[in-house]
């Protein structure tokens, strides 16, 4: 990419994303040749911001940010985390990602071989050679596409191509929740939250959870030689590690709670989910209600 | 024994054991108990959760403490009848290498006795799998093979035969519609030399440490014990995960991602086949589907250079 390969001169290395079929991968580029494998279409759903947090490296980094992935990159830059001087952003305005969950289903109900070829002319063609399959944007897009505010970065060294107009979002998904009566909206809740497998594919994919030690796994809490069996043995244990219903609970809200004003709704954490738990529901509530309350809104 | 049996057939004889057996069937995430025959079918899919969480569930109570005892729950004994595509099926080769070799673990045998496995084959690959290079070949107590619009019933345990007395003897005219046989295809002996390698820091690079791959695959069986309130459970738990291997002391063997992916992969390809005789990789390709970073099995083990 001709872009990436410009922007080397700026930087050591730059964080970009590699062509894959349905999902582009992270990838470093440090040499020309590098630069040019990068790619930056609708395969490029992962947020590569999560990365800087454990990128040793000295210098300044190239890093390829969407507009929801700009969002979480200015938080981070905000709260202390990231030193803007730092990096070099090249920003990508965005028309949706394909969830790779969607294409998955779409290619096995179709039929399709293993390696499979995926194109836009107004809905997504799909082929593996032999058999096509077209989709519509909406139906194989990720959901956090179909509302996108910010497809077009805020913050950057570079934009690659013309700024995207963003969607009006009036937050349909949530509201379709809070109508549910109080006895429907729990069975809801517990239907999706029971499948939790406490993974934490949702928390090690965000690049907002990044503290040291997690409400979940409290084993950290410094132990020297002098640290006694018995207070070894007493080592707060906040949640149980079982996957039931109330703990999954504490799990998924504390998360919430957590990302208040803070999430950017990159939707990352319902990409990594494999039992497609609606994550960004509960992020996307706390969201709405805080720009109801404080009419306030990140970035 | 072979059988050419209809589809009504098969879901005639599974419905006739639903009265004295719990029946578990695939559906999207995980294996669900059949509560009318309405439930049953032939076309399943490959569930998120592998078979394992049904004879080692993620979370199990080992026992309760009360005031003044301590209770042990053993689960309760149940005559199970399972569907399951054929790499499931093939897991369980591995994990009843481990739980049921002595010493037994009395959980694990307590579901896993009396459970019939009937295995439904498939037509064609999953997306991401990889079975066909693996050594799986379908096994189970009924292994039902589609041919030509019917089933292939090849019952290999032979206390069912009974049960498939009054159908039609399967003559080895009835072609049946089985793919390509491309078995024992793994490249897996370069792992021998590759312990100290740098492609465990290139291949890990973007490993994020979370318990998709682990937790999602049929033969991974680690698990943790803790005490939580009142009861002891065991829990799963992932190599994957930083403090998996953490000492008491704050010392980590594993410190690494690089560590710990490798330590995946060793596992399954190296130690287990030295201990058991046998891979501990089934290839149903959950990994490679689900993970967040998409770090693919296969490029290691399907090497070909």
């Amino acid at each position: 990419m001709k872009e990436a390969i410009e922007a080397l001169e700026n930087v050591g290395l730059i964080i970009g994303w590699h062509k894959e079929e349905l999902v582009a991968r992270p990838f470093i580029a440090k040499s020309k040749e590098d630069a040019a494998k990068l790619v930056a279409d609708f395969t490029c759903s992962i947020n590569l911001v999560r990365f800087l947090h454990d990128l040793e490296f000295e210098g300044r980094i190239g890093i390829f940010v969407k507009g929801c992935d700009a969002r979480s990159l200015e938080m981070l830059i905000k709260e202390g985390k990231v030193d803007r001087e730092s990096l070099y952003i090249i920003g990508v305005p965005c028309r949706g990602v394909i969830d790779s969950k969607k294409a998955i289903r779409i290619i096995e109900r179709g039929g399709l071989k293993d390696s499979v070829t995926v194109s836009y002319e107004g809905d997504f063609i799909l082929s593996d050679g032999e058999k096509v399959v077209r989709i519509k944007r909406e139906d194989i897009l990720a959901p956090c596409c179909l509302t996108c505010r910010n497809p077009t970065p805020q913050i950057y060294d570079v934009l690659l191509g013309e700024a995207v107009e963003g969607k009006k979002d009036n937050f349909e998904d949530v509201k379709r929740i809070e109508d549910l009566s109080l006895h429907d909206r729990w069975a809801f809740w517990s239907e999706v939250l029971s499948r939790c497998i406490r993974c934490y594919a949702c928390r090690e994919v965000c690049p907002m959870c990044y503290c040291k030690e997690c409400l979940v796994d409290p084993t950290n809490v410094v132990v020297t030689p002098k640290t006694t069996a018995s207070e070894k043995a007493n080592r707060p244990v906040w949640i149980s590690r079982a996957s039931q219903l109330q703990e999954n609970i504490i799990y998924h809200l504390t998360r919430a709670m957590h990302l208040a004003g803070r999430c950017a709704d990159c939707g990352e954490c319902e990409r990594a989910c494999p039992m497609e738990i609606p994550i960004r529901l509960l992020m996307r509530k706390v969201e709405k209600d805080l720009e109801e309350i404080e009419a306030h809104a990140i970035g | 024994m072979e059988f050419l049996c209809s589809e009504e057939d098969v879901i005639g004889w599974l419905t006739s054991k639903l009265e004295d057996h719990a029946v578990y069937i695939p559906s999207e995430f995980g294996f669900k108990r059949v509560s009318s025959p309405e439930e049953l079918r032939l076309d399943f899919p490959l569930p998120t959760v592998p078979i394992k969480s049904l004879f080692f569930p993620h979370t199990d109570i080992l026992m309760k403490f009360g005031n003044e005892n301590v209770v042990e729950t053993l689960p309760n004994e149940e005559r199970k009848i399972v569907l399951t595509k054929a790499c499931d099926a093939y897991s369980l080769r591995i994990l009843d290498a481990v739980f049921l070799s002595e010493p037994v673990d009395p959980y694990y045998e307590r579901r896993r006795k009396n459970t019939i496995i009937v295995t439904v084959t498939c037509t064609k690959p999953c997306y991401g799998g990889f079975c066909r290079f693996t050594d799986v070949t379908p096994e189970g107590d009924v292994v039902i093979r589609p041919a030509n619009g019917n089933y292939r019933v090849e019952v290999q345990n032979e206390e069912l035969l009974p049960d498939f007395e009054n159908f039609e003897k399967f003559r080895v005219s009835d072609e049946d519609e089985r793919g390509e046989e491309t078995k024992g295809l793994l490249n897996i002996d370069w792992l021998e030399d590759a312990f100290e390698s740098e492609i465990w820091d290139e291949f890990s690079k973007f490993c994020i440490s979370c318990g998709v791959c682990t937790y999602l695959c049929p033969t991974c069986h680690c698990f943790d014990i803790t005490d939580s309130g009142k009861v002891r459970i065991r829990t799963w738990d992932s190599c994957q995960f930083p403090y998996f291997t953490m000492h008491t002391s704050g010392y980590n063997p594993r410190p690494e991602k690089k560590h710990r992916l490798r330590n995946r992969i060793y596992h399954k390809f190296s130690y287990f086949p030295k201990r058991y005789g046998i891979v501990a990789c089934v290839g149903c390709g959950r990994c490679v589907r689900l993970c967040p970073s998409r770090i693919d099995i296969r490029e290691l083990v399907l090497r070909r250079d």
